[in-house]
């Protein structure tokens, strides 16, 4: 707004405070951060520069092979289940009336609960000598599906995913919803008298409309992924092995159990370039597809 | 004008009253500890504590500050402390490889200089043999505190209900564990989370074997982990997992705790534990619960009726500048003489910790502990003249190849790896310490 | 209108009620199985908090038989629970509130002082992006520099700095198109500077946003857990979410007690989402997630 630009002196008074916090204890760290990569440091003794060393270390590693996959696997997963869980509840509910609120609140609970609960909830939950979920199966006659779901090193990592992804599929159908209700009713009513199906009202109309939320879901899908951390901590210690651990997790147990921080931050900074580069190809793809209609 | 001089006044006159308070009365001297005893935790918890706070009144110019960790997290929390130039003045750790970084830092005080202000504990009624995992470059850098004593326990009423004998060689143990599964019932509790409990037991298999016994007590020297001991013992543990031996969930059933509930529950025919667990064990449990030694393994060189895994499992540590600090000085004399002997004495006679400190051990009464269970485990390994033999974990070096080391045993126990990969994992990990 | 079209909708009305019908019923269904699906974990940790171990092991779902009520006494003794929620109250709330602020100041400034967003908001969002991970390390070194490990004012800065960005980003989109700018004109016409105008204007106006924007930040501080691990080794500042981790204990598990302890964990947070979903679904509705 024009007027307000003439008050020359409003970046120091309602900018700088939080510039300042924020480059200090956000950005400045990232470059610190990229400096201890290049070290071997226990914490307790000086740092020690290295070059390189930690990152052709983790390359050639076979357990960060490992975490690498379950990471992408992991996000794979989480976008398509997540977002098409997300579309397919929000747009239920969107054409819901009666119980909406209700409806509308307890898929949005899990969202609430801290991450630690639900994981110390599911560790129970899957326990496959006393947990419900084998009892389920075998009282229900599918026996055969029973399964050590937190040892059979081939469903582990699926275990660990699960309450991960379970958990915040109510806040994409909550920011979702909040699109779908956000786009004008005359277009909507337009497509109706047309005679569209609802099922082509939402594929044509509503989807196209709220590319960009859902783009915002994308990235919050994959900021939230590449900083997994309780389900697999607490779940399993990201084991056995590294078989269910995540980049966090990994980074984890290098930093504070092994105490070798320097190459704690080269998998800090790995997961930060990667993160970083899968949000801009989104974008990118976003972009493109906006165009393109 | 007179107000405005007596508002200077008042606040010119709190301001020094700020500045000077403290100092005037005499502030007890902080004293830190870390330790694993949460407050209604555990009847060995609150007796612990219970001495603390005796102490504490006994001793008003100083303030004893507990700061409550407990298992396996306070690796990361001493790591952080002292990180941050924030160690506690005394800690309760473990003996070995995991104190090396502090003790080559710095960070450790000399125990010589305690044990010469120490009113309780003298260097003679510790064995050498137990100093000895505490001590680096000839220096001593910890007090060790208890043994991991193994004990192996059959549940009587299980063995009788299918008609079994206990086992004693490898081929009975693998029969008796084929008839308990094909009954519903785990055969036995040995889970693998962290390690837990399994590397001690893969560390009692590996001591069956002459090269298994040396090579382990020599491993932080000559970081090999291929001799024939670690190979065949390793490939038993695998034998096991494979036949079913251990529950089906080892991650969800191991470390301490969960290890122990289902024996609890009746599940399982076999129990392999530590006395830090007794406390978890019911009358009932014990009432029916039979100490039996472990199987022979079939081409085992040394008779595992006569030893178990018994060697120092935890240490208590001083932040040796804190110890030089004049004022705090006598207070940490005084807490860790609570928690190496008053403590240990206390916990000893409850019967949930077997104390290093034979000056300890001679104080308590067998006859006396409350805690059946070690007692029974006590008269059997008088009985049996059961010796102690030397752990894997603790000899490992460093905390990467301990990490290692206990994530190798969850994959070999959850079948991730084969017994061949076990080895080689440990090794490569070694090899990558004998480069630095 | 189009008189084919006009017949074409006729001809199909009557069966366009009739899959409406079914429309609806398989629409219910649906979500009444997703509804249960997410509540079913809730409900049996409810079922299990109310129970001893033996009773959890052997029958997993059935009702509490005796009914014990010995693990809430128990969860307020050994989990120090007083101490450690009325830090989580207010490590959360002190955070809630810092972030309110500064983060309203700049959007303020962000959607209206700027013709464009510009390189300063994609600075200040970048933040939603950084990993917590990348940055534990030097952010550990940092506040140890400060001298603020294990202290309450060490990780309220550091919830303040890393809840910035989420924050700047939703009021910044709530701003634009909430608050008009006709009467952010208004107002410094009749002589009002920025501040006052921020104050009297901006803030009351951005009352849904504000509101979005406080529970999720209060949520998310209360369930931290990476940095309160590492940040908080002394227990009395310790937050409740470590301290019920802490409950689940290395040497003693008591499934019951941990259930409680959970339970005590998550009802405040539940309070606190059904009190105000209806303000943050507004929030989100009125274009606050549209950046």
């Amino acid at each position: 707004m024009n007027i307000l630009r003439k008050f020359r002196w409003a970046f120091f008074v309602f900018v700088a405070p939080s510039f300042l916090i924020y480059t200090y204890l956000v950005i400045f760290p990232i470059v610190s951060s990229m400096a201890y990569s290049l070290t071997k440091w226990n914490a307790i003794s000086p740092a020690v520069f290295v070059g390189l060393n930690n990152y052709e270390a983790l390359f050639k590693s076979k357990d960060f092979a490992i975490v690498m996959t379950n990471t992408w696997i992991g996000l794979g997963l989480a976008l398509v289940i997540q977002v098409g869980f997300g579309l397919l509840i929000s747009f239920l509910l969107y054409q819901t009336k009666a119980g909406y609120r209700a409806f509308r609140a307890m898929a949005f609970l899990p969202v609430v609960l801290a991450p630690a609960a639900v994981a110390l909830m599911f560790v129970l939950i899957f326990n496959s000598d006393i947990g419900p979920v084998n009892k389920i199966l075998e009282s229900i006659g599918l026996s055969g599906l029973k399964r050590n779901w937190l040892s059979d090193k081939d469903i582990v990592f699926y275990t660990v995913l699960s309450p991960m992804i379970y958990q915040f599929i109510g806040l994409y159908v909550i920011v979702l919803l909040a699109g779908m209700q956000s786009i004008p009713p005359e277009i909507l009513e337009s497509s109706a008298i047309d005679g569209a199906g609802s099922f082509r009202t939402f594929t044509m109309i509503i989807v196209p409309m709220i590319w960009d939320i859902i783009f915002i879901c994308v990235t919050l899908i994959t900021a939230g992924s590449f900083k997994a951390f309780e389900h697999s901590y607490l779940m399993t210690w990201g084991g056995p092995g590294v078989r269910s651990a995540f980049l966090g997790v990994y980074m984890y147990l290098r930093t504070f159990i092994d105490a070798n921080f320097g190459l704690g931050c080269a998998i800090g900074m790995v997961i930060l370039f990667i993160s970083l580069a899968v949000t801009m190809i989104f974008r990118a793809v976003v972009r493109r597809l906006d165009y393109q209609s | 004008m007179n107000i405005r001089r007596s508002f200077t006044f008042t606040v010119l006159g709190l301001l020094a009253m700020a500045v000077l308070l403290p100092n005037l009365s005499a502030a007890p001297v902080k004293i830190r500890i870390a330790h694993m005893w949460q407050e209604g935790a555990s009847a060995e918890a609150d007796a612990a504590l219970a001495v603390l706070k005796k102490l504490q009144a006994a001793h008003p110019e100083f303030e004893f500050v507990s700061e409550v960790v407990v298992g396996d997290e306070m690796r990361n929390k001493i790591r952080v402390d002292v990180a941050a130039n924030n160690a506690p003045d005394l800690w309760q750790f473990w003996a070995g490889g995991v104190l090396t970084d502090y003790a080559n830092a710095g960070v450790l005080l000399d125990i010589s200089k305690y044990l010469a202000k120490s009113k309780v504990v003298k260097k003679a009624d510790i064995a050498d043999s137990s100093w000895a995992t505490c001590t680096f470059n000839a220096t001593i850098r910890a007090v060790p505190r208890n043994l991991a004593l193994g004990v192996f326990l059959a549940n009587k009423t299980l063995f009788k209900k299918y008609n079994l004998k206990y086992p004693k060689t490898w081929a009975e143990f693998l029969a008796v564990g084929k008839t308990f599964r094909a009954n519903g019932v785990i055969p036995t509790n040995i889970g693998s989370k962290g390690g837990n409990p399994s590397h001690f037991w893969y560390g009692d298999l590996v001591c069956q074997y002459t090269s298994g016994l040396a090579g382990t007590a020599n491993l932080s020297t000559k970081l090999d982990f291929t001799a024939p001991g670690f190979v065949k013992a390793a490939k038993y543990c695998q034998q096991m997992a494979e036949a079913g031996m251990f529950p089906d969930d080892p991650m969800a059933n191991g470390d301490w705790a969960p290890s122990i509930a289902l024996y609890a529950q009746g599940n399982v025919a076999m129990c392999y534990t530590f006395p830090w667990m007794y406390g978890v064990f019911t009358p009932e449990m014990i009432e029916n619960s039979e100490v039996i030694q472990l199987p022979k393994l079939p081409d085992a060189e040394r008779d595992p009726a006569t030893f178990i895994q018994g060697t120092v499992n935890d240490a208590y540590c001083i932040n040796a500048k804190s110890f030089d600090d004049a004022k705090k000085q006598a207070g940490i004399v005084l807490a860790m003489d609570a928690l190496t002997y008053d403590i240990s004495l206390s916990l000893a006679q409850m019967g949930n910790m077997v104390s290093v400190n034979n000056a300890v051990m001679a104080k308590v009464d067998l006859a006396k502990i409350p805690n059946k269970m070690m007692v029974k485990a006590t008269q059997y390994n008088l009985k049996n003249k059961i010796s102690g033999s030397p752990m894997i974990w603790q000899q490992l070096p460093d905390n990467k190849l301990q990490f290692d080391y206990q994530s190798a045993v969850d994959e070999l126990w959850s079948k991730s790896i084969n017994s061949t990969e076990f080895i080689a994992k440990v090794q490569a990990s070694l090899n990558e310490f004998k480069k630095k | 209108m189009n008189p084919i079209t006009a017949e074409r909708k006729e001809a199909s009305l009557g069966s366009f009620v009739f899959r409406d019908r079914i429309m609806t019923i398989l629409r219910y269904a649906v979500l009444i199985c997703s509804s249960l699906a997410t509540i079913f974990p809730f409900l049996w940790i409810v079922l299990c908090a109310f129970r001893d171990n033996t009773q959890i092991y052997t029958m997993p779902f059935a009702l509490p038989d005796p009914l014990i009520l010995a693990n809430f006494p128990k969860v307020f003794k050994s989990a120090n629970l007083f101490n450690t929620l009325l830090n989580s109250f207010l490590y959360a709330s002190v955070t809630v509130a810092v972030v309110i602020v500064l983060a309203a100041m700049v959007a303020f400034f962000l959607s209206k002082f700027l013709k464009k967003q510009g390189w300063l908001f994609t600075y200040f969002i970048a933040g939603i992006l950084i990993p917590v991970q990348a940055i534990l390390i030097p952010l550990f070194v940092t506040t140890r520099d400060l001298g603020l490990i294990n202290t309450m004012q060490g990780i309220l800065i550091v919830y303040i700095a890393t809840n910035l960005s989420f924050a700047i980003f939703v009021l910044t989109g709530f701003m634009r198109k909430g608050v008009p700018d006709e009467m952010i004109e208004a107002t410094i016409i009749d002589g009002c500077g920025p501040i006052r105008c921020f104050f009297m204007v901006v803030l009351p106006l951005s009352q849904t946003g504000i509101a979005t924007v406080a529970t999720f930040v209060f949520l998310g501080v209360w369930n931290e857990f990476l940095f309160a691990l590492i940040l908080l080794t002394d227990p009395a500042i310790r937050t409740l979410n470590l301290s019920i981790f802490m409950l689940r204990g290395q040497y003693s598990s008591d499934q019951g007690l941990m259930s409680a302890g959970v339970l005590v964990l998550i009802t405040p947070a539940i309070l606190i989402y059904i009190f105000f979903q209806e303000k943050v679904v507004q929030g989100l509705t009125a274009g606050a997630v549209k950046g």
